[in-house]
């Protein structure tokens, strides 16, 4: 087991080296520069200017150089300044990254909480109307576009607003009057707008984990030691939610970790539908002005969480579920 | 000896795999309704031209048109029952709240023609040059099926044209990752050792990068100034690059089972050289595996097309997806969404298609399934 432990966690550091690597080459091949781009539209701008710009940042460097010269810094917390704003990367992307955690792991709560209610019902009166209404209506879900629920979410609050109800804004993460609020409607303020990205990023995933719950609680209820607790004469409803869903929910405690990155990259385009100050916004708007180390920056954070989360899953899976042993 | 023939052989006839897998598929309707639904969709992508009244770019934005309502097609005038016809539309501006009104002017009546020439001559299949148009109207009156955008141009033309980039794209782009997955994923299975290991670890690393991110990224490199078509093929050959690495994983799993059984080994044993081996005994004994899989892959395929799209990192103008429409109608914020929710059918569009193409790819797996057998 400890060995099974340490051997992922070595993998942590190569993963990331190469993945980066990758990340790296791969934005730094695209056409144009951001030299040329500043220069753009700016007639004080010259060939001078430029030529120090791209001395500044290292850019006549060869790919290779400029990526060590960029994993050196890395290791020790810096990750260089912003083409556009010259700004510590890492001050810049403290709160985007922060505000998608935020949204990320609130809608994962959401999701699991409602996730588990659905599959277990539906589980247990499989086939009923209930069971098949849930059945549709998953299909439904999967298959909207997360941006475009999101755009409906907008739709419906636009909708109420003109009927003079307004429940939550449309976008946006504070109100404008925000610096004078006291801390704690500060908080309120923030759950207040989260609340709509929120519950579109939850509907868009429990329908699949809803679905995988169900499956999994339906195996175990026609399970030999399901029926031995029933004929032991315990509650129905401990025997589903103590023995049954228990074991069903293996997966999704250890799922846990592969989860919160895989929200963080789905919530990107409901992000940007409700303005949220998140990674995927402020990612986009680097991408435009090629600003290389924003992007880099934020790309190598978000490969961490994925990394370590599915560290964290296999680890997960192993202490909860002993029949899985690892070599 | 010779000439007793049993009644039981002569009666039943084996039947091959594919055919019981259709027998077996034609058992669950509701996958069978999701073909059918599939096969309108894309028929209606093939005729586009031929279908729609307008072309994708025909704009009446000159004419001060944006975002008008669907047109109302009317049979019924002073009570009785006549071919089918439309009101020319006024436009007048609130002088209070300075929106714009459409109203129909009862005194102009246009009837809807069929089969009538109008406009730009297109190339039906690329091969026929025809200016035929399944229905239209004579000017001034305009045949808005499902409302115009924001720049006046026909919501429903732009739909069943963009369907051409939008339905393609999940098949062409699955079909790249798909030749990606088999080759390096049965390279991979077959040879296993350090090939093995350094194809999967080169897969989990492009895996370690979140998916989203990792095409945003990509779609940088494509020029920004290329041509529309050169641009679709960018756009393509990225989700295929994107997306490879699950069927690379699955191929290999598949390969590497089927390479332990008797009729490989045999194979091998007679001599057959290996490249034969893969392509003859292998690779079809995974066939049933990939369809499966493809039609699970081609709508996540649609549903990222349409997502880079929306953000404009995908196909843009002047070629028209069902993502790039969403993405027109909210690039100036989403506030007065409310006032003109038709130019949201794109969005119905692509619902109903990955709805499809997710029961469609249900039932195949319960169809190749022998466990699930009726």
């Amino acid at each position: 087991m400890l060995l099974f432990v340490v051997k992922r966690l070595l993998n942590i550091p190569i993963m990331f080296l190469l993945s980066t690597l990758l990340a790296f080459m791969i934005i730094q091949a695209g056409p144009g520069n951001p030299a040329d781009l500043q220069a753009f539209g700016n007639d004080r701008y010259g060939k001078q200017e430029v030529m120090r710009f791209i001395a500044e940042f290292g850019l006549d460097k060869p790919v290779m150089v400029q990526y060590l010269e960029w994993l050196g810094r890395a290791v020790t917390g810096n990750l260089g300044r912003s083409l556009e704003t010259r700004r510590e990367v890492s001050d810049t992307m403290r709160s985007p990254v922060f505000n998608s955690i935020l949204l990320a792991t609130s809608s994962l709560l959401v999701v699991f909480l409602i996730a588990t209610l659905i599959g277990v019902y539906s589980a247990v009166f499989e086939n009923s109307l209930f069971d098949r209404i849930i059945n549709a209506a998953s299909y439904v879900f999967l298959g909207l576009p997360s941006f475009f629920l999101a755009i409906l979410f907008v739709l419906a609050i636009l909708e109420l607003g003109w009927r003079g109800i307004r429940i939550v804004p449309i976008g946006g993460m504070t109100s404008d009057n925000f610096d004078n609020l006291s801390p704690v409607t500060q908080v309120l303020d923030v759950l207040w707008h989260m609340l709509a990205p929120m519950l579109c990023i939850a509907l868009s995933q429990v329908a699949l984990y809803a679905r995988l719950l169900r499956s999994q609680m339906i195996e175990f209820l026609a399970d030999d030691f399901v029926r031995t607790a029933k004929a032991k004469g315990l509650p129905t409803r401990e025997v589903y939610f103590k023995h049954a869903l228990r074991n069903a929910l293996i997966p999704f405690v250890a799922g846990i970790g592969g989860l919160l990155p895989a929200l963080i990259g789905g919530a990107g385009l409901v992000e940007v539908v409700f303005n949220w100050p998140g990674i995927t916004n402020v990612m986009l708007n680097a991408l435009a002005v090629k600003d290389f180390f924003l992007f880099t920056g934020l790309v190598s954070v978000s490969i961490l969480i994925l990394i370590v989360g599915n560290v964290l899953a296999d680890v997960l899976l192993a202490v909860v579920d002993p029949r899985i042993r690892y070599q | 000896m010779t000439a007793i023939a049993l009644p039981l052989e002569t009666k039943t006839k084996s039947k091959s795999q594919w055919q019981v897998v259709w027998e077996q598929f034609q058992k669950q309707p509701q996958a069978v309704f999701a073909l059918l639904v599939l096969l309108a969709l894309y028929i209606g992508a093939v005729f586009a031209p031929f279908l729609t009244p307008y072309d994708r770019q025909e704009s009446f934005g000159l004419e001060g048109v944006r975002y008008q309502a669907p047109t109302q097609v009317r049979f019924w005038e002073n009570g009785s029952l006549q071919a089918p016809f439309v009101y020319a539309t006024v436009r007048k501006v609130d002088s209070q709240t300075f929106e714009t009104k459409y109203f129909e002017d009862t005194a102009q009546k246009f009837p809807i023609r069929f089969f009538a020439e109008r406009g730009e001559a297109y190339k039906l299949f690329g091969l026929f040059d025809t200016r035929v148009r399944l229905v239209s109207v004579e000017a001034p009156a305009r045949l808005f099926l499902m409302g115009s955008d924001g720049s006046g141009r026909d919501i429903f033309s732009r739909i069943l044209l963009g369907a051409q980039i939008s339905l393609s794209i999940g098949f062409i782009a699955v079909g790249i990752s798909f030749l990606i997955g088999a080759i390096l994923g049965g390279l991979a299975g077959y040879y296993g050792g350090i090939l093995d290991a350094l194809l999967m670890r080169f897969a989990e690393v492009i895996q370690a990068i979140p998916p989203f991110f990792l095409l945003i990224a990509l779609s940088a490199l494509i020029p920004a100034l290329l041509p529309p078509e050169q641009y679709f093929f960018g756009v393509i050959i990225m989700l295929g690059f994107s997306s490879w690495m699950d069927l690379a994983k699955a191929i290999r799993g598949q390969v590497m089972s089927i390479r332990e059984q008797e009729f490989i080994v045999s194979a091998r044993a007679l001599g057959i050289p290996e490249g034969r081996v893969i392509l003859r005994h292998i690779l079809p004994n995974t066939a049933s595996y990939l369809v499966v899989l493809g039609s699970i892959t081609i709508p996540s395929a649609i549903l990222a097309e349409s997502g880079l799209s929306f953000i404009g990192r995908g196909i843009r103008e002047p070629a028209v997806s069902w993502g790039s429409m969403i993405s027109d109608i909210t690039q100036n914020g989403v506030a007065g969404l409310n006032l003109h929710p038709w130019a949201l059918a794109p969005g119905w569009y692509i619902l109903v298609t990955i709805v499809a193409w997710n029961v469609l790819g249900d039932g195949l797996r319960a169809a190749f399934d022998p466990k699930k057998r009726r």
